[in-house]
């Protein structure tokens, strides 16, 4: 296993504008990267890269120590899982991921014993002996994953390798990849569209749009830390609330006033509030900012009477009961605001109601460059 | 507005019975959704009732007449298809007006202009008449497509998985913008999909289909929480319940098949089930919880551990049995770390191992 460093990659495919712009990051030794982000943004053209499959317009890519920018795929040791499976359809499943094996002339015992192994952790032992047109989608997916494994490379690359598997059935599917994972130790740079996916299975994310890395972090610091408003709305469901407004100051108080509220104001105590935040929210106070806040974030609760604090008075528009909990919207002078709660709530539509939120829940964007104001 | 009743409908190709005997009602102004896994039937069933298909028997009645056999165009009907097929050269307003502008009605403009005007401000897009499909949000599109079946004024809506070609983040907003559009209007409305986020959010009631049948046809709330079988369990929860098989024993336990461990049943449960009877247990992640090594009622060892934001999903492998628990992301937890899984009585769901019909 290795690490996996690049360096400044760029891609122009004869454009004016380039697909990939300086992307840099290091995949650590047994880390599971997985590179996010909507479709466009450049990341399966960043793992293509990384296999030998496409050409560096510019950078420095290493795979171990090496620098491999002028490696054939074979000479970079890598596997790819692709989307679309590419099996062969004569071969029986047992010969499809035993393939790698027989081209790297292992001895036959050790083929059977590592076929078995892989077959085994994902739950495909039952089917070896079928051929790939037998298979449903989300088997053959399995195959050619089984097939990546079984050769035991540097490193891993996959691309949306779960994208056929029925959505009922992916979350297991996951569980198996992410122990498989744990359990090898391997290094592996995975692409998907899907945040859940991308959250469930990372050690760390790169965040990606419009050919440029927006984020690297753990999946807890993506959804508690988004760099910018990019990843703030990206990352998370449903999406990060939204307020424009203006930071003021009076009294003993960090007040945001909502402009696109009607004025409507969440208060603070500034005695209440770390001396970090005060600190870099100084070049904020009278000045125009950004407030985001997560509906997992926001309490709804009874109209609140003369309460002091994050509170914000409005009118249910509609709950929705979604089995295990329920999302709110709630009008708020004109605004819609999202809100994650119970199952049940005892409001009906139309009633009024209040959103409470604490300090340590609001998250502060400069508007110029819509980076998240950090403390 | 109107009340619509399927009165026992089968339906088959060939030798394949698509349909066995589907019998729902949707009430004025009701909203019924039609939910289960790709070829339960949904789109058959719907196809029938705008009569695209006709059933083989069965009845179907509109206002209480029968329209069984009776032309598509005769039923006043309006289909929904998915939510951007608009036509991108004409304004919203031509969109809108189009289906009134057709031979069939002969109105006059300042018929279709009225009632352009008072759908558009029912459906809040009365100052977006003179943009271009283009020129609107998803959102915005979904409503003018909704506003154009409107405009005829039907007596039924029909919904055939609207917004399920989008991608997940999208579809939740479309789901969520739908959910609105749907409050402010009381529509007689059926709607199929394969997502039980948009069965649970926008129903009145669910018909749960399978194979052809409705299993379960209740108010929303009652088919995720009293789930009548198996299979309606299944559809609804993601990760979906999990289902163990086994036996009740002596003790009044239930003992999973080839494991060695058993768990207590509740004292409400134990006046439904016999020593010696063949059962299965759902269970749904979210209900059960993760307790220390030594306690819970069964013990096991961390397989996976999945991030979902402020949750993540564990999965204990208990005697090769795997559990999955939605817990807090506070908890830290690894793979390979001893653990408990506490299961209350009070969170069994228990089906009859042959029926597989709720006990």
């Amino acid at each position: 296993m290795a690490q996996v460093v690049l360096q400044d990659v760029h891609k122009n495919y004869g454009a004016s504008e380039d697909a990939v712009k300086g992307v840099s990051f290091t995949c650590r030794d047994g880390e599971f990267l997985v590179l996010l982000g909507p479709s466009g943004c450049g990341k399966t053209t960043t793992l293509r890269m990384i296999a030998g499959l496409e050409s560096i317009t510019s950078g420095t890519i290493m795979i171990g120590n090496r620098v491999v920018n002028k490696l054939t795929p074979q000479q970079r040791n890598v596997a790819m899982a692709f989307e679309t499976y590419a099996l062969y359809p004569p071969l029986t499943v047992y010969e499809n991921i035993a393939f790698p094996l027989r081209v790297m002339k292992r001895s036959p015992q050790e083929i059977d014993r590592r076929v078995h192994e892989v077959a085994e952790a994902l739950s495909i032992a039952d089917i070896l002996t079928m051929r790939p047109d037998e298979l449903a989608g989300g088997q053959k997916q399995r195959v050619s994953l089984a097939r990546a494994l079984v050769r035991e490379p540097a490193v891993f690359l996959m691309d949306e390798p779960l994208s056929h598997v029925d959505a009922d059935v992916r979350y297991r599917a996951r569980a198996e990849i992410k122990h498989i994972k744990v359990t090898s130790g391997a290094t592996v740079i995975y692409v998907t569209h899907d945040q859940i996916e991308a959250v469930a299975l990372a050690d760390r994310v790169v965040v990606m749009d419009q050919g440029v890395v927006q984020q690297i972090g753990t999946p807890t610091e993506l959804y508690y830390k988004p760099a910018n408003l990019f990843v703030a709305g990206f990352i998370g469901e449903p999406p990060t609330n939204v307020l424009h407004g203006r930071l003021e100051l009076p009294d003993g108080q960090v007040q945001f006033v909502w402009a696109d509220g009607a004025g409507a104001t969440l208060s603070f105590p500034a005695d209440r509030i770390p001396s970090a935040a005060l600190t870099a929210l100084r070049p904020y106070y009278g000045r125009n900012v950004i407030v985001g806040i997560r509906p997992q974030r926001l309490v709804m609760r009874p109209p609140a009477t003369g309460e002091a604090g994050g509170v914000l008075a409005g009118r249910l528009l509609v709950h929705e009961f979604l089995g295990n909990e329920g999302i709110a919207q709630v009008e708020v002078e004109g605004n819609v605001l999202e809100c994650v709660t119970e199952p049940d709530v005892p409001f009906v539509a139309g009633d009024p109601v209040s959103l409470w939120v604490g300090f340590q829940d609001v998250l502060f964007f400069d508007p110029a460059t819509t980076r998240r104001v950090e403390y | 507005m109107a009340t619509l009743v399927l009165d026992r409908i089968s339906k088959s190709f060939g030798r394949i019975q698509a349909l066995k005997k589907v019998s729902f009602e949707c009430n004025e102004g009701e909203f019924v959704v039609i939910v289960g896994p790709s070829g339960a039937g949904k789109t058959t069933t719907l196809n029938c009732i705008a009569g695209i298909e006709y059933p083989d028997s069965g009845s179907i009645y509109i206002d209480g007449h029968d329209v069984t056999m009776m032309a598509p165009q005769d039923r006043n009907i309006a289909m929904v298809f998915e939510s951007y097929a608009l036509y991108p050269q004409f304004t919203v307003r031509d969109n809108l007006a189009f289906p009134l502008r057709s031979p069939r009605y002969c109105l006059p403009e300042s018929e279709i202009e009225s009632r352009v005007s008072k759908v558009a401000k029912l459906l809040g897009i009365d100052m977006l008449l003179d943009r271009l499909p283009r020129q609107l949000s998803q959102g915005q599109r979904q409503r003018v497509s909704f506003g154009r079946a409107l405009v005829r004024d039907p007596k039924v809506f029909l919904f055939d998985e609207p917004i399920s070609h989008l991608d997940a983040k999208l579809r939740n907003a479309m789901r969520r913008e739908l959910k609105r559009m749907r409050a402010s209007l009381r529509q007689t409305t059926v709607y199929v999909t394969h997502d039980y986020l948009e069965a649970l959010s926008l129903a009145d009631r669910v018909a749960v289909l399978f194979r052809g049948e409705v299993l379960q046809f209740d108010a929303t709330k009652l088919v995720y929480n009293q789930p009548a079988t198996v299979e309606v369990g299944q559809v609804f929860g993601n990760p979906p319940m999990m289902f163990f098989e086994g036996r009740i024993d002596a003790a009044g336990q239930f003992v999973p098949e080839g494991a060695n461990f058993a768990l207590k049943t509740g004292p409400s449960s134990c006046a439904l089930l016999n020593a010696g009877q063949e059962v299965i247990l759902g269970l749904r992640p979210t209900d059960v919880k993760l307790a220390n090594p030594d306690q819970g009622q069964v013990q096991g060892e961390v397989y996976s551990v999945q991030n979902q934001f402020d949750r993540q999903l564990v999965t204990v492998k208990v005697d090769g049995h795997l559990f999955d628990v939605v817990t807090p992301s506070a908890m830290s937890i690894a793979e390979g770390d001893k653990i408990g899984v506490s299961i209350a009585p009070e969170v069994c769901y228990f089906f009859d191992r042959a029926t597989h019909k709720a006990l």
